[in-house]
C-alpha cells in the first residue's frame, strides 16, 4: 500500500515536511501449557532453569517435536486476522550466536509461514478508522534470558523462555504515524484477546513489537529503514517512533544517509542507539531445519478451527450499534476487551442501554481506571448496576442522586434499592412537599424574589437552594415547574 | 566433516575444520564429467565472513586452500544445474511423511540441576557465561 499521510500526521523539518512510514513485527506469546518443540511448561515465575527440557536447552541429539495447540492457535489468529491458512509450511533455521540461544539458531518459519496475507481494521481515538495490511505470521521459539546485573564480570542466563512458542504477526509498512502504530498493536492485541490465543500481557513480555521506521519527502520513494527492537508498551512505541523519525529527518536534513540497522530503545532517556553493527546484522544464512518435516494441515481442520471462533471486535461493535442503539465510540469503548461487551450486555438487558452505557464507561469504567483496573475487578456486578438503572428509569431517583447511589454500590454489596431505602435517597415527587420548600426559601430570600422576577435566569438561584433544602432528592424537573409559576415567570 | 576418502590428505589442517573433498572428478565416470562451465565459487573475503558467523576461527594461511578447496565442492554441485528441473517443486526432504504432532501436555522440565550440570560454570541453577555487552 503506497498511502500518504494525513497533512496532521506529517513531521515538519528544516526543509519542509516528512511523512514517516511505520511497519510492525508482533512476537505474541501462544497461551499454551507446553513449549513449541518441547514438553516443558510454558510460565511466569518459575525458579532459573526450572521450565527447561534438554531440547530447549540446545543438548545433542534431542529432537523437536511440535506441539498440536500452538499450531492451532496460530492457525485461530491467522483466521482472526482475515489471513490465509497455508495448509503446508515448513520451518527453517536462523542461525546467530548469543548465550541466551543455546542451539545456535532459532527455529523459525522464513520460506513458507503458517499464515499468509491479511488484513484488519484499525480504529483510533477520534473514531476514525484505517486498515493495516497483514504480511504473514509464522510460528517460532523465543530465546532465554541474559541477566545482566547479577554480576559485574558475567552474565547469568536462565532459559525457561527458550523455545516457548511465539507468533510473529508482521505487517504492512501501512501506518504512518507513531498513534497509528500503537493503534494497531492495540487492535491486534484485542483480537488476540478475543481468540484466546495471547494473553497479550506486554508487561510480562508476551505480546512485543519491533518497530521498522523511514522517512520520507510526503509521496516519494520509501527511505532506508531502522529497526527498534523489542519495544514492550504501547507508550514506548510511540515515544520510541517519534524519536526515531526525528533522529532521520535531522540525518537526512544535514546532509547524511540512514544506516539499515538495528536499534534499541531506551526507557530511560526516550532515544534509540545501534544495538548490532549493520556488517553482518542480518545474514542469518536461513535454511530448511532438517529435524521438521513439512507441517501439513487439513482444509476440514482449519474449518473446524473457524467455527470455534467468537464473535470478534469488529462485528460485536457492529452488532452493539444496531442492536442497542450505540454511538460507534461507546460500542468501540465497550468491545476493546470481551469481558467489557459482556458485561454491558448482562447489564443493559430489559434497561435503557444507552443509559448502562454511559454508567459502564464514564462512571465505572472511568473509576476502575483511575484505580489501575478493568471490569474484570469492578466490585459492583452487572446486576447490581442495572437495579440502579432501573431505578433512575421509573423516577425513584434523580441521575444525580443515582451518583451517591453509585458510590454506595462501590462500596458496599447491597442493591441499589437496599441503598436508597437505607440512606433515604427517594427521589420526592410529592409536589405538596417540594412546595413547602420552595415556600420557605422564597420566605427567607424577599430581596432575591423581586430580582428573579425582574430576570427570569436567576430562578436557577432558587432551584438550587430547595435542592440543597430536600438534600438533593427533589425532582429537579418538579422544582422548577413550581418556582417558575411561583415567580409568575 | 568429510566426504568420502582423502581424510589422510587433510588431517594436518592446523585450523581443525576438517573439510577434505577430493577433487569432483573422483565421483565421477567419465561420461558424467561436467558439461557446464564453473559459474558458482567463493573467493577468500567470502570465506573469511563465512568463518567470521559460524565462528570459526581460520588461520591466514588456510583461507586460500579453503577457497579451492570449496570452489571444488561447488563445481561439482554445479553439475546438478544440467538436471532439467522445470516445473519440480523443491524437495525438501526425502521422506515421504509429514511432521507428527505433540499434545499440549507438560511431560518435562522441573531439573534445573541437571540441565546446567555440563556447564562450564553454572550458580544458582543459571548459566554462568562471560559479560555479554550490548
Amino acid at each position: 500500500m503506497n498511502t500518504t499521510a494525513e497533512k496532521s500526521n506529517l513531521i515538519t523539518g528544516n526543509t519542509g515536511e516528512w511523512e514517516v512510514v511505520i511497519g510492525l513485527e508482533v512476537h505474541a506469546q501462544v497461551a499454551s501449557n507446553a513449549k513449541l518443540f518441547s514438553g516443558a511448561p510454558v510460565g511466569f515465575g518459575a525458579g532459573p532453569n526450572e521450565n527447561v527440557s534438554f531440547i530447549d536447552a540446545g543438548m545433542p541429539g534431542m529432537l523437536p517435536v511440535i506441539n498440536k495447540f500452538c499450531v492451532e492457535q496460530a492457525v485461530r489468529t491467522g483466521l482472526g486476522l482475515n489471513a490465509q491458512i497455508h495448509t503446508r509450511s515448513t520451518f527453517d533455521r536462523k542461525n546467530y550466536f548469543y548465550p541466551d540461544l543455546p542451539q545456535g539458531y532459532q527455529i523459525s518459519q522464513f520460506k513458507n509461514p503458517i499464515v499468509g496475507e491479511g488484513e484488519i481494521e484499525v480504529e483510533r481515538e477520534d473514531g476514525s478508522s484505517f486498515k493495516v495490511g497483514i504480511e504473514r505470521l509464522h510460528l517460532e521459539q523465543d530465546a532465554g534470558k541474559s541477566i545482566h546485573d547479577m554480576d559485574p564480570n558475567a552474565t547469568y542466563v536462565d532459559l525457561n523462555r527458550s523455545g516457548v512458542a511465539l507468533m510473529e504477526i508482521v505487517s504492512r509498512p501501512d501506518m504512518r504515524s507513531a498513534l497509528d502504530a500503537a493503534a494497531f498493536v492495540k487492535k491486534l492485541r484485542t483480537i488476540v484477546r478475543y481468540l484466546g490465543t495471547c494473553d497479550g500481557d506486554m508487561e510480562k513480555g508476551n505480546m512485543r513489537a519491533d518497530v521498522n521506521v523511514s522517512v520520507r519527502k510526503p509521496g516519494g520513494p520509501l527511505g532506508t529503514r531502522c529497526e527498534i527492537k523489542n519495544v514492550n508498551s504501547m507508550s514506548y512505541i510511540v515515544k520510541a517512533i517519534e524519536y526515531e523519525a526525528r533522529r532521520q529527518i535531522e540525518i537526512l536534513e544535514d546532509g547524511g544517509q540512514i544506516d539499515q540497522e538495528t536499534r534499541l530503545f531506551n526507557v530511560a532517556s526516550g532515544e534509540t542507539r545501534t544495538m548490532r553493527s549493520k556488517e553482518d546484522a542480518h545474514d542469518y544464512r536461513y535454511f530448511p531445519d532438517p529435524d521438521l518435516l513439512p507441517l501439513e494441515l487439513e482444509q476440514a481442520w482449519i474449518e473446524e478451527i473457524r467455527k470455534t471462533l467468537p464473535e470478534l471486535p469488529d462485528a460485536k461493535k457492529a452488532r452493539l450499534m444496531a442492536d442497542y442503539g450505540l454511538s460507534a465510540y461507546d460500542a468501540g469503548v465497550l468491545v476493546t476487551k470481551g469481558a467489557r461487551a459482556d458485561y454491558f450486555e448482562a447489564a443493559a438487558k430489559g434497561r435503557d442501554a444507552k443509559l448502562i452505557a454511559n454508567w459502564t464507561i464514564n462512571d465505572l469504567l472511568g473509576r476502575l481506571a483511575k484505580e489501575g483496573h478493568d471490569i474484570d475487578d469492578s466490585p459492583i456486578s452487572a446486576e447490581r448496576l442495572a437495579g440502579m438503572v432501573a431505578l433512575i428509569e421509573d423516577g425513584t431517583i434523580s441521575s444525580k442522586i443515582a451518583k451517591e447511589v453509585f458510590e454506595h454500590l462501590w462500596a458496599s454489596e447491597n442493591t441499589a434499592a437496599e441503598i436508597v431505602e437505607k440512606h433515604g435517597l427517594k427521589q420526592v415527587t410529592d409536589t405538596g412537599a417540594i412546595e413547602k420548600a420552595v415556600d420557605e426559601v422564597m420566605a427567607a430570600n424577599p430581596d432575591k424574589v423581586e430580582q428573579a422576577k425582574a430576570k427570569p435566569q436567576l430562578a436557577g438561584w432558587f432551584v438550587g437552594q430547595v435542592m440543597k433544602a430536600t438534600g438533593g432528592k427533589a425532582n429537579p424537573k418538579a422544582v422548577n415547574d413550581i418556582i417558575q409559576k411561583k415567580l409568575g415567570v | 566433516m568429510s566426504v568420502g576418502k582423502g581424510q589422510e590428505e587433510g588431517a594436518g589442517h592446523p585450523s581443525g575444520i576438517g573439510i577434505d573433498i577430493p577433487p569432483p572428478s573422483a565421483f565421477l565416470t567419465r561420461s558424467q564429467k561436467p558439461k557446464v562451465s564453473l559459474t558458482m565459487s567463493v573467493d577468500d573475503a567470502t570465506i573469511r565472513k563465512v568463518a567470521k558467523l559460524a565462528h570459526i576461527a581460520i588461520k591466514d594461511e588456510d583461507v586460500h586452500p579453503m577457497t579451492e578447496k570449496l570452489n571444488g565442492i561447488l563445481g561439482w554441485i554445479e553439475q546438478l544445474n544440467e538436471v532439467d528441473v522445470d516445473g519440480i517443486e523443491p524437495m525438501t526432504t526425502c521422506i515421504p511423511m509429514t511432521q507428527p504432532l505433540r499434545e499440549d501436555v507438560v511431560t518435562d522440565g522441573g531439573k534445573p540441576e541437571a540441565v546446567t550440570a555440563n556447564a562450564p560454570k553454572s550458580d544458582h541453577n543459571f548459566f554462568v557465561v562471560p559479560k555479554v555487552v550490548e
